[in-house]
């Protein structure tokens, strides 16, 4: 069951074309990663679904509701950090919970329960504006969780977050996710970094979404697109040999490029060529990983330097 | 009055503190009685007879309210009334505040109740600062006693309620231009050209008209009546018109933004 649909949906600047079609999905109960490059509509997508930007065409689902029917019955069940952690700087972490809890009407108990939950309990009178930048992005997931949303969506949540930030932020989002159930929404430009986090992708490029699904499919995919490239002497006449065999390779900026094959494989091709004199300089594989994956899918010239 | 608003209201009061705009309209109420604490107890000299005089509390507030209805009142609303817009510029909150499950209107009317909050808070701070302008040289003068004149609460409350009705049309228009411009020198600089621009007016017939001229009128009207050309209209009224001209049609640009935050 979908907790997020999208359909058609369409945002212009002026007069570009910042989205354009697109169906977003986000089964209930999952990590949601929603990835791409920087300007490729994310937060965009992302403002659109909680209302801060005007809908222009297309169609917004929240809890199988739509947005525009029941905006603000649909905001208490969801929370939200976009582009950067919004606080009050002169006041402190409570403070800033408590002029919230009012509005939300909250238990006062889930300030300190949600103040204990990313690591902040002990900050006191301490004003936000003084604090780290590893602090100040638990305080957004504070405010973000102080109604206990069914739903989060996270733009960008690690920005400027150290290794180890990044690391506790992964682990406090999955904890949400399995210990209550919560719906996340996370964008992401870095494919390794919401790799460990998610359990559904979608891949956003120019305004058009590329993929969408479990991140299994992705692997799947992945794994059927790997290829084998060989460095030869001669390569028309080892393209030829290969054929006699079975394979279908083609010559790629001076390389034959094939399906991958397993080690067995491998070793019956170079064994053959090498037998019928041609020299096999150099055996190799594509990158064969998510992130050359994701590259190709967005940016194939890159891709294939990568590889 | 809806329970959202109150909760908006009382999260609208706890961003204000300590920010600012309360300082600002602090400092500006008690300036001028301050001033004229200070000169007394530097001159005290025929203050013993000064506050024996049965027109000491009207002589005194007469002298309080001349910079104030001029410059204090009218500058210390432009200044407030943007750093109060501006807590949510300057801390990135806007697209916060837009998300919470709450409307436009009570956004919009929960902090603009905060700017009318403030004008109360100069009104009161302002005649308790006067208080103390006739208090402390009776506390450390020896030889000067607290006046003996009653204090003629009724006038006082009366005009307070002047200036409070004059500062309307300012606020309005200025909460109206603070929520388009992130940069704060944008209603700043246009409040003071405004009100520059009405103190140039104030001498020919039109002067009355500019929403920036009620309190200065109010002044000049009671402390030199017949100085300036007598208003077009009567000055608290159009203040009033103006002030619901602005609140409704600033909430209508607020409430029909395209991007939010």
């Amino acid at each position: 069951m979908s907790c997020l649909q999208t359909r058609q949906l369409v945002h212009r600047y002026r007069d570009d074309l910042v989205l354009d079609g697109i169906d977003l999905d986000v089964p209930a109960g999952s990590i949601y990663g929603f990835l791409g490059p920087n300007g490729a509509g994310k937060t965009t997508t992302l403002r659109l679904l909680l209302g801060l930007l005007a809908c222009e065409g297309g169609e917004i689902r929240v809890f199988g509701r739509r947005l525009q029917d029941d905006r603000r019955g649909l905001l208490r069940r969801i929370g939200s950090m976009i582009e950067s952690p919004s606080f009050y700087e002169h006041l402190t972490a409570r403070e800033n919970l408590l002029l919230l809890q009012r509005i939300h009407r909250c238990p006062k108990a889930r300030i300190d329960e949600v103040l204990e939950l990313v690591g902040l309990a002990g900050t006191g009178r301490k004003r936000a504006g003084l604090f780290s930048l590893g602090m100040k992005q638990r305080l957004g997931i504070a405010i973000a969780l102080l109604h206990g949303p069914e739903l989060l969506i996270l733009d960008e949540p690690t920005n400027g977050l150290d290794p180890n930030g990044i690391v506790e932020m992964r682990a406090l989002l999955q904890r949400l996710n399995r210990e209550r159930g919560m719906t996340l929404l996370v964008s992401s430009h870095l494919l390794a970094e919401v790799e460990r986090l998610v359990t559904h992708l979608g891949i956003l490029h120019r305004g058009r979404l590329l993929f969408q699904g479990p991140i299994d499919a992705l692997r799947a995919r992945q794994r059927a697109t790997r290829l084998l490239v060989l460095r030869t002497d001669d390569d028309v006449a080892a393209q030829a040999r290969l054929a006699q065999a079975g394979h279908v390779a083609r010559i790629e900026e001076r390389r034959l490029v094939l399906p991958a094959l397993d080690d067995a494989g491998v070793v019956a091709i170079v064994r053959d060529l090498v037998g019928a004199g041609i020299g096999v300089r150099e055996v190799g594989g594509s990158r064969g990983d998510l992130e050359s994956l994701f590259l190709d899918m967005v940016d194939p010239a890159t891709a294939r330097e990568a590889a | 009055m809806s329970a959202a608003f109150v909760d908006a209201l009382q999260g609208e009061w706890l961003k204000q503190r300590r920010s600012l705009a309360t300082w600002m309209v602090l400092a500006g109420a008690c300036f001028t009685p301050a001033i004229i604490l200070v000169v007394r107890l530097v001159r005290h000299a025929g203050l013993s007879a000064l506050h024996a005089a049965a027109d000491f509390w009207t002589q005194l507030w007469s002298s309080a309210w001349e910079s104030s209805a001029i410059f204090f009142l009218p500058m210390g609303l432009v200044l407030a009334t943007s750093l109060i817009v501006q807590i949510e510029f300057r801390n990135n909150t806007w697209k916060q505040v837009h998300t919470l499950p709450i409307g436009p209107a009570t956004i919009y009317f929960a902090k603009l109740a905060i700017v009318l909050l403030l004008l109360v808070q100069f009104l009161l701070a302002f005649n308790l600062a006067l208080w103390f302008t006739a208090a402390v040289p009776a506390w450390l003068v020896p030889g000067v006693a607290m006046p003996t004149a009653p204090i003629p609460w009724a006038a006082f409350l009366r005009d307070d309620l002047g200036y409070a009705v004059g500062g309307l049309p300012i606020v309005g228009l200025q909460y109206a231009i603070a929520l388009r411009h992130r940069n704060v020198m944008v209603p700043v600089g246009i409040g003071f050209l405004l009100w520059v621009g009405t103190l140039g007016m104030l001498s020919t017939r039109w002067g009355s008209l500019s929403p920036y001229a009620a309190t200065m009128l109010q002044y000049i009207g009671v402390a030199s009546p017949g100085k300036l050309p007598p208003p077009v209209v009567d000055v608290h009224g159009l203040a009033l018109g103006y002030f619901v001209l602005f609140t409704v049609a600033g909430y209508l640009l607020f409430a029909r933004a395209r991007s939010k935050g």
